[in-house]
């Protein structure tokens, strides 16, 4: 699970009293998430709020590549008080809580997408990186800098069921048979999705070495 | 660069990628920075979130309401469907079931033949049916009391009058008006040239009435006062009715023969 640290220890037993989880800032993704699962069903705010920011970055990125940065606010806002208003009724673990998260964006922002037609932006072509100064190590200095929005614009000009499997299984943190329950495939028709995604990536990065920088074509 | 180049990316190296292992250096920073921490403009939307979940902590739904099931909603839809279905089909085959009906012989049109057929039966006993056909149909005897001899020539009705008197007549009045002495006098005297045994089954139509009442003011001397009443009910078309009744038997035949006697009387 990237971006996560899930603890191995119990989850507690129900009709516990709720847990009380102070979640600061710098802690977020590294928290018990699986503890504020639990705790937000049992209505505890602290325990939803830790939910909020360790899943809402994933969930925007995935709605940008579904329906473009614009529109992605207004998809997640919709998912999370479906959320909100149906967590208590939820049953299963945190990665089945992502991947059900993951599935109402899909759904809102399929709606959105028939509603009004849109399609989501793409950045235009070419796109170079932002160059960074010359060291040792030209290509990892390069794409140190990469921004996240620059990145999710990569992978969202791939076709959209690649751009759907490495975004699910990369940013969002689910496993081919989670992503595949998200999109309605076989786990094996995710992973290749995936892989072709890369590699179709690994083509579009060029590597200038007379100008010591990174273009995408 | 080589380490980017697509052939050298087998699908155990983008699991690896995929799951945040190591890898091609290049792309592993492009997930990387896909999946960087959360950013201040991607967080905007958490007071609502809040403010939602805290609605629905408060306001939780009821806990006997049953869940949206669209499968259990398709079925009872199909149902309805069907039921509806079941009953359009049965109003139509009861509908249909009507008209063969109506037209078997319900039709004003077709109720003489029937007469006639029956008529043909030597029995006087085997015509009351169609007498009494002709009562219950009440306004359907309209078509065929209606004399015109001359407009409605072309039609059955009239043709058969024409052709034969005696069938028509029984097949207008009542059977006991066959047992009559007086019938064979009235029919081959018309005064105004229609059947004159058309006239007493002509209920409402204004020219026969005025002449039955005519020919009752001359016969008045002559008829007891029993049958005097029913003459005089003749002019309105009540009496018509009353005649067809077996007990009124004997004072069917009474006004016809003392009108046709009268009219001899009258164009002697």
């Amino acid at each position: 699970m990237r971006g996560t640290t899930v603890d191995a220890e119990p989850m507690p037993q129900r009709g516990t009293p709720a847990l009380r989880i102070d979640v600061p800032e710098e802690s977020v993704g590294t928290a018990d998430l699986p503890a504020a699962l639990y705790a937000a069903q049992n209505g505890d705010e602290r325990g939803f709020s830790a939910l909020y920011r360790d899943l809402q970055p994933r969930l925007v990125r995935y709605a940008t590549v579904l329906v473009g940065r614009d529109d992605a606010d207004d998809v997640t806002a919709e998912a999370w008080l479906q959320i909100a208003r149906d967590l208590h009724s939820f049953t299963g673990n945190l990665d089945d809580f992502r991947g059900w998260a993951s599935t109402i964006v899909r759904n809102r922002a399929l709606d959105l997408l028939r509603a009004g037609a849109r399609r989501p932006q793409t950045p235009s072509s070419p796109q170079e990186f932002p160059q960074e100064s010359a060291t040792q190590d030209t290509a990892a200095a390069a794409l140190e800098t990469l921004s996240t929005d620059a990145a999710i614009r990569l992978i969202s000009r791939l076709p959209r069921v690649e751009a759907e499997a490495v975004l699910l299984r990369a940013v969002v943190g689910l496993d081919a048979a989670a992503a595949a329950a998200v999109l309605g495939k076989r786990p094996g028709a995710v992973r290749v999705a995936a892989h072709r995604g890369l590699k179709r990536l690994a083509r579009r990065v060029r590597y200038l070495p007379q100008e010591g920088r990174w273009t995408v074509e | 660069m080589p380490a980017l180049t697509p052939a050298r990316l087998p699908r155990s190296t983008t699991d690896r990628l995929l799951e945040g292992g190591v890898g091609p250096e290049p792309l592993r920073q492009l997930l990387a920075a896909a999946a960087a921490p959360a950013q201040a403009d991607e967080l905007g939307g958490e007071q609502a979130a809040h403010r939602a979940f805290i609605t629905a902590a408060r306001f939780p739904p009821l806990i006997g309401a049953a869940p949206h099931n669209p499968r259990r909603h398709n079925r009872a839809l199909s149902w309805i469907v069907a039921a509806k279905a079941i009953a359009a089909i049965a109003l139509t085959a009861g509908a249909g079931g009507v008209a063969v009906a109506a037209t078997s012989g319900s039709f004003p049109d077709g109720l003489p033949a029937v007469s006639i057929h029956q008529k043909s039966d030597p029995d006087p006993d085997s015509a009351r049916p169609t007498v009494v056909v002709d009562r219950a149909r009440g306004t359907a005897e309209r078509p065929d009391s209606q004399p015109a001899p001359a407009s409605t020539a072309g039609s059955p009705d009239s043709r058969r009058d024409s052709t034969d008197p005696a069938e028509t007549s029984t097949g207008t009045v009542p059977p006991a008006r066959s047992d009559q002495p007086g019938r064979s006098e009235v029919e081959p005297a018309p005064d105004d040239g229609t059947p004159a045994a058309s006239r007493p089954v002509a209920p409402g139509r204004p020219q026969p009435a005025t002449e039955s009442a005519n020919s009752t003011k001359k016969s008045t001397a002559r008829t007891p006062p029993s049958q005097q009443k029913a003459k005089e009910d003749d002019g309105n078309g009540t009496a018509a009715t009353k005649k067809d009744e077996p007990g009124n038997s004997d004072n069917v035949g009474d006004p016809r023969s003392d009108t046709a006697e009268q009219r001899q009387e009258a164009q002697e």
